[in-house]
């Protein structure tokens, strides 16, 4: 199930609601436990034994945790347990990765060889997320910075519970740990919540599905054939689809988790005011590019060994960081990408961006788009030609492609509006708008108003699919 | 853009005088009211609502079932009865590439009529002697009475177009959006349209043209949008076509690949050519004459 759906917004969410708290409080987990499995069922209605899948790993993480803790051979079941869990991630998001390479190796040593088949197989909804909060306890579990859960409700709520199963945000136990014990409820918390769930809701349906159809319009074009203006607005409106359908979504996660009783970690703070590329991931997908830090980068040893290991680490963090966000190789490009200029900025170039400010945003526009580009396209071919036409300055590819056609002048005639809001919530005006507003009559209004308004947008049938779910 | 929830203390500060621990309780009983205010209006919101969400929601479900029946009556009705024409057919990208000059004669007062495939031709087809009256989701049955901007005339209706000037040569191309709509009414539409064009333009040929197919992979996986409904939307558009003495093209034999789908390597979209295949289109076009 979607957030951003009716089904969800007026028959899910009111029924879990008016149950949750009219059961006694030491219920609820149960009920947000079931509640979930509920959630994952019917977003999983066509391949239901991905449900199966989600509660082996409720009841294999659960016991793990518990053996690391008190079994014996503490070691042996960390390891069997980050196989199990990075096993299935690898196997259902990674062999069809692994067969295309190996086939690549195939026909460069013989052409006509048959090679492996695809195995195709479909990724179950979540599997990202919900693998890495369960390598996430596992090992705060070994480290000793949790307790392991000992009750295995509290852990199948933990996991699975809906505001964060599907997209995240990645939460760490120790952040919910206390509050799966004992949560403290009030109505006004509850209202906050639902306000920043509409937030979010608005920000999705409202801007960010409506710019999907520009750089849909644009794909439908052809990389190799749009005008330089059109790539360019097209790559625009992708930078942004794609910051506020996942900063919409996070909102709505962290808006529902109010309302249930628990406080999720912020994941976006405006990374598109960045002037660095160190700086961007302090400020997109936070809880990813922590979870990266503290289970990877640091165990590697993090930058205390000296620069030369220093730069291994980074260099295999970015690599990993490319390949979780999808099972091609353009994804890992854009991870070594974002390597190298992390590398460049760490070996003096921060200093500069960071005292001259206007270098800084000049320098991460132009990154951005480029580093998009390399995102949202998977083909290596049609890559090159998109950047052609982003830049057409080199080779007679790109002739004739600077004037704007009569099509650029339609689509951004439609879409304009969108592209200046995309630019004004990048700022960090409308949040400080938001407080000042949020809790008087306007705000009221306001919220109302996003609300039917995006309401009305999923009614007519404009509600496309979350990019990050297919993760 | 995790507000700070604030949290009332309720320690004793000793810093804190007592004006001011009075003045931070007011302004969080405001702000509880507020919230409560809140509450109220979404509630009241809701109740007005809701009604309208519900009705127009149970339209929509009972609109799409009786469409899902019709076009089961029509694939039904039309088994075996029109049969493909089997002549070989010469493919679109094979065809002889039509010269600027050659086109900017062919096209001279021609006018297209169409959807977002007909802004494509507009777009990047090369045929800019043409007048195209087109819009993305141009409605049949909106096409007689609503404004569009066509170039070189700036905003017009159809009327206004067609009385402005003689045309030799008028293509309709419509009824790919109108997939989920009810039949009989997109047919009735339809036939509005030809003789609003034939009262007001009796010298000019008429050219009814087939919806293109969408690739494999979209027929697939829309529900409405499949390429059997396609074709038999067609079919119906050609009895049309017979029946109002215009001619009717049809460009799929032209561009499908071997199982009767637009090739997926001339779409990126599934529905839409890329940009660079609407010169293929106007070859085809040229060619048909």
């Amino acid at each position: 199930m979607v957030f951003s759906s009716l089904q969800f917004i007026f028959i899910f969410l009111p029924a879990f609601m008016v149950v949750y708290y009219l059961v006694p409080e030491r219920f609820r987990n149960l009920l947000l436990f079931l509640g979930s499995m509920v959630f994952y069922t019917v977003g999983a209605w066509h391949e239901p034994i991905y449900v199966g899948f989600l509660l082996i790993a409720v009841l294999f993480n659960y016991l793990a945790g518990l053996l690391i803790e008190r079994g014996k051979h503490q070691k042996l079941w960390f390891v069997i347990g980050l196989v199990f869990d990075l096993g299935w991630l690898g196997v259902f998001k990674y062999a069809d990765f692994f067969i295309r390479g190996i086939n690549i190796l195939v026909h460069a040593f013989s052409p006509t060889a048959v090679g492996i088949a695809p195995l195709e197989l479909t990724l179950p909804i979540g599997i990202s997320f919900y693998t890495f909060q369960a390598v996430s306890y596992l090992v705060d579990v070994k480290r000793g910075d949790v307790h392991a859960e000992k009750n295995f409700i509290n852990y199948g709520a933990y996991l699975t519970m809906f505001p964060q199963l599907i997209a995240g945000p990645i939460v760490k136990y120790s952040t919910v740990a206390e509050r799966l014990q004992h949560r403290k409820y009030s109505f006004f918390q509850f209202v906050d919540g639902f306000k920043i769930f509409i937030l979010g809701l608005g920000l999705k349906v409202l801007l960010a599905n409506r710019l999907a159809g520009l750089w849909g319009n644009m794909e439908g074009i052809g990389y190799d054939f749009v005008s330089t203006p059109l790539a360019w607005a097209g790559i625009l409106a992708y930078a942004f689809e794609i910051y506020f359908d996942f900063f919409g979504y996070s909102l709505m996660a962290i808006g529902l988790g109010h309302m249930l009783g628990f406080e999720f970690p912020q994941n976006f703070n405006h990374p598109y005011l960045s002037l660095s590329m160190t700086e961007f991931w302090r400020r997109w997908h936070m809880t990813l590019g922590s979870w990266f830090k503290n289970y990877v980068y640091i165990p590697l040893g993090g930058n205390r060994e000296g620069t030369a290991k220093t730069y291994r680490n980074l260099f295999i963090v970015w690599a990993l960081t490319g390949l979780w966000h999808g099972a091609h190789m353009n994804f890992v490009l854009w991870g070594l990408c974002t390597f190298v200029l992390i590398a460049i900025e760490k070996s003096g170039f921060l200093k500069v961006l960071e005292k001259h400010h206007w270098l800084g945003h000049i320098y991460m526009f132009f990154v951005l788009c480029i580093m998009w580009s390399l995102f949202a396209i998977t083909d290596f071919h049609d890559i090159g030609a998109f950047l052609a036409r982003l830049f057409p300055f080199f080779g007679s590819a790109s002739q004739g492609a600077l004037h704007p056609g009569p099509d650029f002048v339609r689509l951004i005639k439609q879409y304009w509006p969108f592209l200046a809001l995309g630019f004004l919530f990048s700022t960090e005006y409308p949040y400080q708008w938001y407080l000042k507003i949020k809790d008087n009559i306007i705000g009221s209004f306001v919220m109302i108003a996003i609300f039917w308004g995006s309401v009305y947008c999923m009614y007519k049938g404009m509600n496309d699919p979350f990019l990050y779910f297919r993760f | 853009m995790n507000e700070q929830n604030p949290r009332p203390v309720y320690r004793q500060d000793p810093r804190m005088t007592e004006r001011q621990r009075a003045r931070r309780n007011r302004k969080r009983q405001l702000a509880q009211q507020q919230k409560l205010v809140f509450a109220a209006l979404f509630l009241v919101s809701l109740i007005i609502i809701s009604p309208f969400l519900v009705s127009g929601l149970v339209k929509q479900n009972r609109q799409k079932k009786l469409v899902l029946a019709q076009q089961q009556k029509i694939a039904a009705s039309q088994q075996g009865g029109y049969a493909t024409a089997q002549k070989a057919v010469k493919k679109a990208t094979q065809l002889p590439q039509v010269s600027e000059a050659q086109a900017g004669k062919f096209f001279q007062n021609t006018l297209f009529i169409g959807d977002s495939r007909t802004v494509g031709l507009r777009e990047y087809g090369g045929m800019d002697t043409a007048d195209f009256f087109c819009d993305v989701g141009l409605g049949i049955g909106k096409a007689t009475t609503t404004t569009l901007n066509v170039p070189r005339y700036g905003n017009t209706t159809l009327g206004q177009l067609l009385g402005g000037h003689k045309y030799r040569r008028i293509y309709i191309m419509l009824g790919i959006n109108e997939m989920a709509n009810p039949r009989p009414t997109v047919l009735k539409h339809y036939r509005n349209l030809v003789e609003f064009v034939k009262e007001r333009e009796p010298g000019a040929q008429i050219i009814l043209v087939g919806n293109l197919h969408v690739t494999a992979e979209k027929s697939a996986s829309d529900p409405t949008i499949t390429n059997g409904n396609i074709d038999g939307l067609n079919r119906q558009i050609a009895q049309i076509a017979g029946a109002m003495h215009a001619r009717y093209l049809d460009p799929n034999p032209s561009f499908d690949d071997a199982s009767g789908n637009l090739p997926a390597n001339m779409s990126g979209d599934g529905a839409h050519l890329y940009g660079k295949y609407y010169t293929v289109w106007k070859n085809w076009f040229v060619a048909e004459k």
